[in-house]
């Protein structure tokens, strides 16, 4: 059965690496559902983060075909419960409908939403929690119309025993 | 299997007598050359190459790539090219090189077309693990996504069938990129690589100086052997009474022959092979019982289901081999050697995985199992060979009036002294070529395993025997994948390859009419095919072309072919609607394996 999976990749940073590894998902017609790539506490290494919908033991047999490229130090597949999580989810509204909404605003306080920025046009907020506090969030957002939202991907890290270190470089 | 005594040697052919002169060596100890000069981007590849001892290349000039061929003509001494007619040419070449001598093969194309033709070649080395170092030219970095004229993003098109590719913009990135190229196309599981290198690039100059590349800090191309597995591995085959071991070709790849000798001698254990396997274990040797999967022989595909344990030595449960899945070696536990983690457990869960190189694991193994003869085991693979043979080959008419049929040419090659390296196309001709042709010695079968490439046959025949200088290359391909790639025979014409062709023309695309006849109720859409002439056609490009349909002509046309120095070209009319058998029908379980159609004794 299908269940949401962090796959964490350690890589160089070469141009034409996430394409690779995306080819890995979407071969095997897998939806990435969120994906991000940054720099990580190794230096010169890169971290992907990307979150998938599939069953646990073709999990395993993609971990295997990442570990693979040539340009990646090592890969990890995690269930959600082995892992802590966070997630932020930014939102942008027309600062005139914030000030004429009072619900809006309760519902901010409600969820310890907190203001980013603010300029005469529009403001900027930002909830950051587990997966299901943001997607509460923004199920009781649908009620406003005019607020925009874009969600970052899950940052994970294991629960357990630590799955990457630097001198496992090869 | 019978046995054939020691070949005859051949002495080396010189294709290319207006370009022969001496090949020397550049890189004598592995240590960086001390010397730093400033050369073009271009002269730093045809240095590189040289560092890597390449002497040969396949390839097709075009706009994108001019100042490399440019500077081609000052190594042309050193650095062989061979023209094909076609990129696609050129790859499959670069393939049977590759597959013929255990060395890379480097193959060099234009951008846009020149490098999109590549993509066929690449993803058939891709999936059956052949080094190969691609170059591609590409447009000035400066228009790189302007849609320029023959401008394609051949690096993502390739990704999915590279092992590893990379874009060099910068003169100065050329030596290290090409060290890391041949680095990564060789070692571990081997793959093709590209290397798509701009016009600017090529142009700019730099200071060159090269270092071998023998370590990649993400890279670990070969696992490191677990010994409990390897015991464990140990102590299933010790247990096992009915084995089987499944050789592939990762034992050609690892050059691990005499170790899996070693290894079935003291076991006493049966060996079947994959297609891509044939050769590395003699047709005569004592343990061998044949070739597994879809057109296998009949004994070893019936007995993976009767074995306790199956041995599989670098080979990757492709589903050609094992059929139903869910009924592949239902009585078996299974012990799986391979150089690639992750073709452990993809296909068939292993007990014993032992990751490895075979050319290391194997000796570890065969250090901890016991001396065994598994004489009766061995009689039942004997008993179903004798049936098949029977069924297959004795209970045919012969007579020297009759047509010929393809098993018949198969045959009368293997009644030749000499060890013969054989290339196939793809189709009803390989799996008779393959499962019939007494393979002699390692690296001499070439064909397209995984990809089924129709088209394959004839220009990587052309690289087989380039490669191969000392060894008589036979091509045996089909009127369809012939008529694919047909435009070699001028490469062929102009290098004077001595190469001999055989075309078994059914009229058919014959193994599609095969599974029409049998799954789609005879209804043969769009697999009649006419031919031309091909005698007439081979003797256009000024190749010997002869033709015979029955089975008298068959002795001394071959005779006559083998005689006849520089290339030759034979097409022999076969039965149109011979079928090939043994067959498994698609999602049928290997033990189904059938002999006939079904509705005939069986």
């Amino acid at each position: 059965m299908n269940e949401f999976h962090t796959f964490t990749v350690f890589s160089e940073n070469y141009p034409g690496l996430l394409s690779r590894i995306a080819n890995i998902f979407t071969r095997r017609k897998i939806n990435i559902e969120s994906l991000t790539v940054s720099g990580s506490e190794y230096d010169g290494i890169h971290r992907f983060q990307i979150l998938v919908r599939v069953d646990p033991e073709k999990a395993q047999k993609i971990v295997r075909q990442i570990q693979k490229q040539v340009d990646v130090f090592d890969a990890f597949a995690y269930k959600v419960g082995g892992t802590m999580e966070q997630q932020t989810q930014l939102f942008r509204l027309p600062t005139n409908h914030l000030l004429e909404s009072r619900d809006m605003k309760r519902l901010f306080n409600a969820h310890d939403v907190k203001l980013v920025a603010v300029n005469p046009d529009y403001s900027y907020f930002e909830k950051s929690g587990a997966d299901s506090e943001t997607h509460q969030m923004v199920e009781e957002m649908q009620a406003f119309s005019d607020v925009e939202h874009v969600r970052s991907v899950r940052s994970t890290f294991p629960k357990s025993d630590a799955h990457f270190a630097q001198e496992t470089y090869r | 299997m019978h046995s054939q005594s020691a070949p005859p040697t051949r002495e080396p052919f010189e294709p290319y007598n207006f370009l022969m002169m001496e090949t020397t060596k550049t890189k004598s100890d592995g240590q960086p050359s001390p010397e730093v000069k400033k050369v073009k981007g271009s002269q730093a590849l045809m240095l590189s190459l040289l560092e890597e001892d390449v002497d040969q290349i396949f390839g097709y000039p075009g706009g994108s790539i001019m100042p490399v061929y440019d500077s081609l003509m000052d190594y042309e001494q050193k650095l062989r090219h061979l023209l094909t007619r076609h990129e696609q040419g050129a790859v499959h070449a670069a393939q049977g090189y590759a597959r013929a001598t255990g060395k890379t093969g480097v193959v060099m194309a234009t951008s846009g077309p020149g490098a999109t033709n590549l993509i066929t070649g690449i993803a058939d080395a891709h999936v059956d693990s052949t080094p190969l170092v691609c170059i591609t030219g590409q447009v000035n970095d400066g228009m790189l996504g302007t849609d320029a004229f023959q401008e394609v993003d051949i690096i993502s098109i390739s990704a999915p069938v590279t092992k590893w590719s990379y874009q060099i913009t910068r003169p100065e990135e050329i030596p290290e990129t090409i060290a890391k190229a041949f680095y990564i196309a060789g070692s571990g599981r081997p793959g093709p690589v590209l290397i798509d290198l701009t016009k600017n690039a090529q142009f700019g100059e730099l200071d060159f100086h090269y270092q071998p590349c023998n370590h990649i800090r993400s890279y670990r191309p070969v696992p490191e052997i677990d010994q409990q597995q390897v015991a464990r591995a140990a102590g299933l085959i010790n247990q096992s009474r009915q084995l089987l071991a499944l050789i592939g070709q990762g034992v050609i790849l690892g050059g691990a022959e005499e170790e899996l000798q070693s290894f079935l001698e003291k076991t006493g254990i049966p060996a079947a092979s994959t297609l891509l396997g044939l050769s590395a274990l003699p047709a005569s040797h004592p343990n061998y019982v044949g070739m597994l999967g879809m057109h296998g022989n009949y004994g070893p595909n019936i007995l993976t289901n009767e074995a306790d344990l199956l041995i599989s030595i670098g080979m990757r449960f492709d589903d050609r081999v094992t059929g139903k899945l869910s009924s592949y070696g239902e009585k078996a536990r299974v012990v799986h050697l391979d150089i690639d983690p992750a073709e452990i457990d993809k296909n068939v869960k292993a007990d014993a995985p032992v990751a490895g190189d075979v050319k290391q694991t194997l000796p570890l193994l065969t250090g901890m199992v016991d001396s065994k003869s598994h004489g009766s085991w061995h009689e039942r693979f004997y008993q179903y060979e004798k049936k098949e043979h029977e069924r297959l080959i004795t209970s045919r008419p012969q007579d020297n009036n009759l047509p010929l049929r393809m098993s018949d040419v198969i045959f009368q090659l293997n009644s030749r002294e000499e060890d013969l390296l054989l290339v196939t196309d793809v189709g009803q001709h390989q799996m008779i070529a393959c499962r019939y042709f007494q393979f002699a010695s390692s690296r001499s079968n070439i064909t397209s395993g995984g990809l089924g490439t129709m088209g394959f046959g004839l220009p990587a025949a052309v690289g087989a025997q380039v490669g191969a200088s000392t060894r008589q290359v036979v091509a045996v391909v089909g009127d369809g994948g012939f008529q694919m790639t047909i435009q070699e025979l001028g490469t062929i014409a102009h290098a004077q390859l001595p190469l001999k062709i055989i075309i078994l023309n059914n009229s058919y695309l014959g193994m599609v009419r095969q599974w029409q006849q049998l799954f789609f109720k005879k209804r043969y859409a769009f697999t009649p095919i006419s031919s031309p002439d091909y005698a007439k056609i081979a003797e256009g490009y000024g190749i010997h072309g002869q033709k015979v349909s029955l089975q008298g002509e068959l002795p001394a046309a071959l005779d006559k072919m083998f005689e006849t120095p520089g290339p030759c070209l034979l097409e022999v009319e076969v039965d149109k609607e011979d079928n090939v058998f043994p067959m498994i029908p698609p999602g049928a379980s290997v033990s189904e394996v059938m002999l006939e159609p079904p509705g005939q004794k069986d």
